[in-house]
């Protein structure tokens, strides 16, 4: 209800039921809005809700508001295993409240302004190791990260070219607004 | 079927559901969550500690501390598991699971989950005796009684077949929301106080 809607029903001519719960103060005294309090809730239901609830919220880059385009180009074209490992990384990040290393890092330099997701595969006896990295930036009061762009990590270079495009796409959601709807993984 | 007002977790194991028809990504999917999971462990259970005084407890160098808590690590041994659990005084389950286990445990990010608590006799007692009760109570068909105003965590009881939600709800002692711990086979009853 907005601040004029409120008004409006305080002051609008009522049952007479009604007018004593407003003489009293019911309808038309502000209370302050009290957030839920999660830590103050006894030990079981605090358990409950922490096993229904993740703490963070993912929200990817896709001007087309489809699901297809932006982030999703990347991550829909990602190989089978690929893609589960993403999955499990970001829904462990979802459920985690400090972030560090070894699944994030903040970035500096070219890309200051940017933050990533580590994911990191165990080398093999046969193969190198396998990196995939996601630049995003995060909005740490709302528990919302950003996903804006992916790419496979081999050896260090291809942040030259990832970051900047991911800078855009940043500047395109906090300066023009383009669309970043909520996403979730698995 | 509209979806609308199904819970996160409902959500994700549709959502998962129809990800695992893909073998290739089920295979993947078991290993990043064993992976992840054990070395998120091991960052919850040295809680404040730095990784070298944890390492100290562990008997074990800092570099140790650094690769388990490392999830592209992946080669840590049942034994070096078992050394850690010897050391911390915690107990560790290794086993296999069908998927829709799997797909319940892999949700539970709880604290005690990630950081399970250490051997305790007192508790360990309780959790004999409640069970004793609880045994007694479903042969008997009386209600069970569950303190949850006195509770600081939560026993774990397995029963022999599942333990229906309503008679939980018909014993009166049982704080909202009703349904908390039920799950499936296992009951979870907030410890008594003394």
């Amino acid at each position: 209800m907005s601040a004029s809607q409120f008004r409006k029903s305080c002051a609008a001519p009522i049952s007479e039921t009604r007018s004593r719960f407003r003489a009293s103060g019911f309808f038309c005294t502000a209370r302050p809005y009290r957030k839920f309090d999660i830590d103050s809730q006894p030990s079981h239901y605090k358990n409950y809700r922490k096993k229904a609830m993740a703490i963070w919220q993912f929200r990817c880059y896709d001007t087309s508001n489809s699901g297809r385009k932006g982030f999703h180009e990347w991550y829909d074209n990602l190989p089978t295993a690929i893609a589960a490992e993403v999955d499990r990384s970001l829904e462990v990040l979802a459920n985690t409240r400090e972030w560090g290393r070894p699944l994030y890092d903040v970035l500096h330099g070219k890309c200051a302004g940017l933050e990533e997701i580590r994911i990191d595969l165990p080398a093999d006896d046969e193969a190198p190791p396998i990196s995939y990295r996601i630049l995003g930036y995060s909005n740490r009061k709302k528990k919302e990260f950003f996903l804006l762009s992916g790419f496979e990590k081999i050896n260090g270079d291809e942040y030259a070219q990832a970051c900047p495009a991911a800078l855009n796409r940043k500047k395109g959601v906090l300066r023009h607004g383009h669309k970043s709807p909520v996403c979730d993984f698995p | 079927m509209g979806t609308n007002h199904l819970s996160a977790i409902s959500h994700r194991l549709i959502r998962l559901a129809e990800k695992f028809r893909d073998k290739a990504y089920r295979d993947s999917y078991v290993g990043a969550t064993v992976r992840r999971f054990v070395a998120q462990q091991i960052r919850a259970l040295r809680g404040d500690l730095s990784q070298a005084d944890f390492g100290h407890l562990l008997e074990k160098p800092q570099s140790v501390v650094s690769r388990l808590e490392d999830p592209a690590y992946g080669k840590l041994t049942i034994q070096t598991l078992l050394d850690i659990a010897a050391k911390l005084d915690r107990a560790l389950i290794v086993q296999f699971v069908d998927y829709p286990t799997f797909m319940k445990f892999s949700g539970d990010f709880s604290e005690l989950t990630l950081a399970p608590v250490a051997y305790d006799s007192a508790s360990i007692d309780k959790f004999s005796r409640l069970y004793a009760i609880f045994d007694s109570a479903v042969a008997s068909n009386n209600p069970i009684k569950i303190d949850a105003a006195s509770s600081d965590s939560v026993i774990k009881i397995e029963t022999a077949k599942n333990y229906s939600v309503s008679s939980v709800n018909g014993s009166r002692d049982y704080e909202a929301p009703p349904p908390v711990g039920i799950t499936g086979s296992y009951l979870e009853i907030p410890r008594y106080a003394n």
